[in-house]
């Protein structure tokens, strides 16, 4: 199929460069044009003088030279001999019967790929399994360029963007499922994962509401009450979150989910420290160890006092990213918004030269909550 | 299939441009007619194979066959239709592909237009053309394949250069390619004129359309990269010397003297020689542009790939064709008869004048564009030649030849008088000067080299068209409409493209009247600019279908407080290749524009941006659009030209069609 219409190229090729030797015709006395091309300027001299766009005087110098161009023209041109035409003929018709189709041919053999089909992008098999993941993701989302309003695109994109650790892209994505496609258990706590993945592992107010919606449409569902949990040790309460946590473990089968809150229980377990012990300084200090040990209202108290005392501390002036970001979370964890943001004025003065800290100071201003009206 | 066939075809149309090389060559400088003729057959089969051949490459990237290799590294199959056509050419192996193409259209045109040359004539120059044509094809199949194929063809390409993303792309380079290997035509008219010791009025008639199909195209084409250049790189320039530019300039110019001295040539049968020469060197120019711009010696928007290999390709290709025919020209330039005398004070003179002053224009380009490479090449020292060497260089052997054009038109053949040329000329000069002082007084002073340029722009303009005038009104008032019918379209077409060449000089120097603001705003500021008021309105993200941008909204309003348009530069980031590129907003009053670029919006609340208030910029690109109608309509004027010698006895000068 695919030599014919080869075969087919060199053939008309052939036949069409070599058509005036089939046809064959007398040769023509180069001289003969050359005399058409004076007669031919003289007429347009004759034709200007006519129309009285030129003088006599000058009609007759220009036709004078035109006759001197044409006697020169004469001279030095004999006329053309022909010997040998016959065999001049025959080697150009051999080139072209022979040599242009053997070279043609003999390139093509060495470089081409002869008979290689055509790949035309629609023909091809497009689906995922046939692609790798970078092309089957450039695909999608060139596709959810063009309709953004495909929720069930973002759906299948969204898992694929948190495995990559493009944790900004998934949360994005997981919002436009919830919107799209209306808010489910699933849906929500998908998106709360993915928000406490793009902070680090901090559960902000956005996630929360995430967590705790999920949890009203479906109270038993496991990876929002996983989180919730989280969030009260990440508010404090340390022991309530162990508990919730064993709760939650005792619910699940054995699998993955279950080792992932078993994990999270030893962790709180034997890591020292938390809320408290973090704002006393040094990991397991005395003076954490014995807050933790007070009543509620005396614990409250406690740490209300030590964060002020961190306040004050840093208000003298200095203080690293790390001091900062506690006293921030402190006063929101102790419910005080407007302290909180305070303080996140005072960090980004003291921190103004350090662009990457001031970063991460931005995206902790996200967690507070804007003043009541 | 089809992507192998057209493969094929291109191999098949090489060996043709072989054979179109050697026999009809042969068969001229035998004499034998018949075998001279072949060449036509072989010139048109080789267009044939080639125009097959590009027409597959087209069709692979209309459907995005990414396993040709070609097609997998320059597009994307979101990629709008018109930029898969257009990239076909976008890229080194496409844009060589329509290189030789339009080689070999240009032999097929000479094929079918010229079948009342002689025999010889005709094979010499088709055999010539094959020679070029078998080089270039050598080049694209075996160091520039654009028809490799992919064994895992990927499911997606990796799009073209966004830069290029532009109809800018579906105009420019042909054009370009048009004037640029247009002139190969007239090259290898020359080189057969040489090896048959044959150059006269006859030779000149035969290259004057080709001479001035290729000149319209490269001043096109030239013309449109230029405002390309102006509107997409988001610098507000025109031309930046840049060696790229360069290129193209060289044989530009060199080309507008070969245009000029042809026309001594056809009418007079003088500077045979000379535009002989100027032919040879106008292509040799074509293919140093080439060489420059396509081996990676030179790395700009237009270098698409840096291969060594492929530069040393063209430079061998380089080095057999200029040296080659220099040497040619060595050897057979003495055989050549003198022509027709003149006195230096006549038409000739002031032609011989301009070619003058082109080819040393050509020259300063030359040196300074070569010469940094050469330093380079040589010591490995860096240096730059920048606008200020032009400026000095260039664009001052530009204003005397210029000054000069509207006398050379007035200049009789063969003898003329100065003193009667200049006589209706001071008129126009005066009104020139009259131009440069408005303009002082309306922008309240100004450089005086800009006012100086306005004078010149208004002086040469008006004295191309007072040619005309003084034509018309040569019979008395009561016979202009019959006087203006009879004059020969050749001259209306001088007098067009002079002015083009004053308009353009108008637009240059009025540049330096140009405002620029630069500043940073949120929106709801506004920016004054000349009386004109930008206003930010929003900025916000735009989806397009291969790539997302932050656009800024401005509104313009006049003076008086109206608005006039809704501007909308944006900053593009294309999805295959994660490139950013700008996009400006414009807004065209007469010939003046209003343009806006923005840079960074980094948090979405302001903008950083550059505004322009360009008064009369419009002309430096209409200009070269008039020269090239008057290119256009010189090529329609089919008539022989035959220069009347002025006569000793008379004074007043009257010059012949």
């Amino acid at each position: 199929m695919f030599w014919l219409p080869v075969l087919v190229l060199i053939l008309v090729a052939i036949l069409l460069a070599l058509w005036p030797l089939l046809r064959g015709r007398g040769p023509v006395d180069p001289m003969d044009q050359a005399v058409a091309f004076y007669q031919a300027r003289k007429a347009e001299l004759e034709r200007q003088h006519g129309a009285g766009q030129i003088g006599a005087a000058d009609f007759e110098a220009a036709m004078a030279e035109q006759g001197r161009h044409l006697l020169a023209l004469g001279r030095g041109r004999g006329a053309v001999t022909g010997d040998g035409a016959a065999r001049r003929r025959k080697i150009a018709a051999l080139a072209m019967l022979v040599v242009v189709p053997a070279l043609a041919l003999g390139i093509y053999f060495r470089i081409g790929q002869p008979g290689a089909p055509d790949l035309p992008l629609a023909s091809r098999d497009v689906t995922p399994q046939n692609m790798d993941v970078a092309s089957a993701l450039q695909r999608i989302e060139q596709h959810l360029a063009r309709n953004p309003d495909d929720g069930r695109g973002y759906e299948v994109i969204a898992p694929v963007y948190l495995r990559a650790g493009r944790f900004a892209d998934a949360a994005f994505a997981y919002r436009k499922v919830v919107a799209l496609l209306g808010p489910s258990a699933t849906r929500l706590a998908d998106l709360g994962e993915a928000l406490v993945a793009e902070k680090d592992g901090i559960i902000t107010a956005e996630a929360r509401e995430a967590f705790e919606k999920a949890v009203t449409l479906e109270p038993a569902y496991a990876k929002a009450r996983f989180y919730l949990a989280v969030l009260l040790e990440q508010d404090g309460n340390r022991a309530g979150a162990i508990e919730r946590l064993t709760a939650l473990a005792g619910e699940l089968g054995t699998g993955p989910g279950r080792l992932r809150v078993e994990a999270e229980i030893a962790r709180m377990r034997t890591e020292p420290g938390g809320l408290a012990g973090g704002l006393a300084g040094g990991p397991a200090s005395e003076a954490g160890q014995s807050i933790a040990a007070l009543p509620e209202a005396e614990r409250q108290a406690a740490i209300r006092s030590m964060v002020d005392q961190l306040d004050t501390r840093l208000a003298g002036g200095g203080g690293t990213l790390g001091e900062w970001q506690r006293l921030i979370r402190a006063r929101l964890v102790l419910q005080e918004p407007d302290k909180a943001r305070e303080a996140l004025g005072r960090a980004r003065e003291a921190l103004a030269g350090e662009p990457d800290s001031l970063k991460i100071l931005e995206a902790l201003a996200g967690d507070i909550p804007a003043r009541a009206p | 299939m089809i992507v192998e066939l057209g493969h094929f075809a291109l191999i098949l149309g090489f060996a043709v441009a072989l054979f179109q090389a050697t026999v009809p060559l042969w068969g001229a400088i035998r004499g034998d007619a018949v075998l001279a003729r072949l060449g036509s057959q072989a010139a048109l089969v080789h267009f044939a194979l080639v125009a097959l051949s590009f027409a597959a490459l087209t069709h692979a990237y209309l459907v995005s066959d990414f396993s040709v290799l070609n097609v997998f590294q320059n597009s994307h199959s979101l990629k709008p239709l018109i930029y898969k056509w257009s990239g076909v050419w976008g890229n080194h192996e496409g844009s060589m592909l329509l290189w030789v193409l339009i080689l070999a259209l240009f032999g097929a045109g000479v094929a079918v237009f010229s079948k009342r040359l002689p025999d010889d004539m005709l094979g010499a120059t088709l055999g010539v053309q094959g020679l070029i044509a078998s080089a270039f094809c050598a080049f694209l199949i075996f160091a520039s394949n654009p028809f490799l194929r992919m064994p895992n063809p990927p499911i997606e390409g990796r799009d073209l250069n966004p830069v290029l993303q532009d109809p800018g792309l579906a105009i420019h380079p042909p054009l370009l390619y048009l004037g640029y290997v247009g002139f190969s035509i007239v090259f290898s008219f020359a080189a057969a004129a040489l090896i048959l010791g044959r150059v006269d009025a006859a030779f000149a008639r035969m290259i004057r359309p080709w001479t001035l199909a290729a000149w319209i195209t490269l001043t096109l084409g030239i013309a449109m990269g230029s405002y390309w250049a102006y509107y997409e790189l988001g610098w507000g320039g025109y031309w930046f010397w840049d060696p790229v530019e360069n290129a193209s300039l060289m044989p530009w110019l060199t080309g507008t003297a070969l245009l000029h001295s042809a026309i001594v040539l056809e009418k007079r049968e003088a500077l045979k020689t000379w535009t002989i020469l100027l032919a040879v060197v106008t292509f040799s120019l074509s293919l140093l542009g080439t060489f420059l711009v396509r081996s990676g010696v030179l790395t700009s928007v237009h270098a698409f790939a840096v291969d060594p290999e492929r530069g040393l390709f063209i430079l061998l290709i380089l080095i057999a064709f200029i040296g080659g025919s220099f040497a040619l020209f060595a050897a057979r330039a003495s055989a050549l008869q003198g022509g027709g005398l003149f006195a230096p004070i006549s038409r000739e003179g002031a032609l011989v004048f301009n070619n003058l002053f082109l080819s040393v224009a050509s020259l300063a380009v030359f040196v300074g564009t070569l010469y940094p490479l050469l330093l380079e090449a040589l010591t490995g020292a860096k240096i730059s030649v920048g606008p200020p060497f032009f400026n000095l260089t260039a664009v001052p052997l530009m204003v005397p030849l210029f000054l000069a054009i509207p006398f050379g038109q007035k200049l009789a053949w063969k003898r003329g008088d100065l003193l009667g040329a200049g006589q209706r000329l001071w008129i126009c000069m005066v009104l020139g000067v009259a131009g440069a002082a408005i303009s002082a007084y309306a922008t309240g002073g100004g450089p005086i080299l800009a006012l100086a340029g306005i004078g010149l722009g208004i002086f040469l303009v008006l004295g191309a068209l007072d040619d005309l005038l003084d034509r018309a009104l040569r019979g008395g008032i009561g016979l202009i409409g019959a006087r203006l019918r009879a004059i020969p379209q050749s001259i209306t077409a001088m007098a067009l493209a002079h002015a083009g060449a004053g308009l353009m000089v108008i637009g240059i120097s009025a540049t330096a009247f140009e405002t620029e603001k630069i500043a940073a705003m949120k929106p709801g500021e506004t920016l004054a600019l000349d009386g004109y008021t930008l206003r930010l309105e929003g900025i916000g993200p735009v989806t397009g279908p291969n790539y997302n941008a932050i656009a800024a909204e401005f509104s313009l309003r006049d003076p008086a407080g109206a608005e006039l348009a809704r501007l909308r530069p944006a900053k593009r980031v294309y999805i295959g290749r994660q490139m950013p590129t700008s996009e400006v907003g414009r807004y065209r009053h007469g010939l003046s524009e209003i343009y806006v670029a923005i840079g960074e919006t980094s948090d979405g609340q302001h903008v950083d941006l550059r505004a322009y208030h360009k008064p009369y910029v419009l002309l430096i690109w209409l200009g070269p659009l008039l020269m090239s109608i008057g290119g256009i309509l010189s090529l329609l004027d089919r008539r022989l030209r035959i220069g009347v010698p002025a006569r000793r006895a008379r004074l007043r000068p009257e010059p012949a069609e």
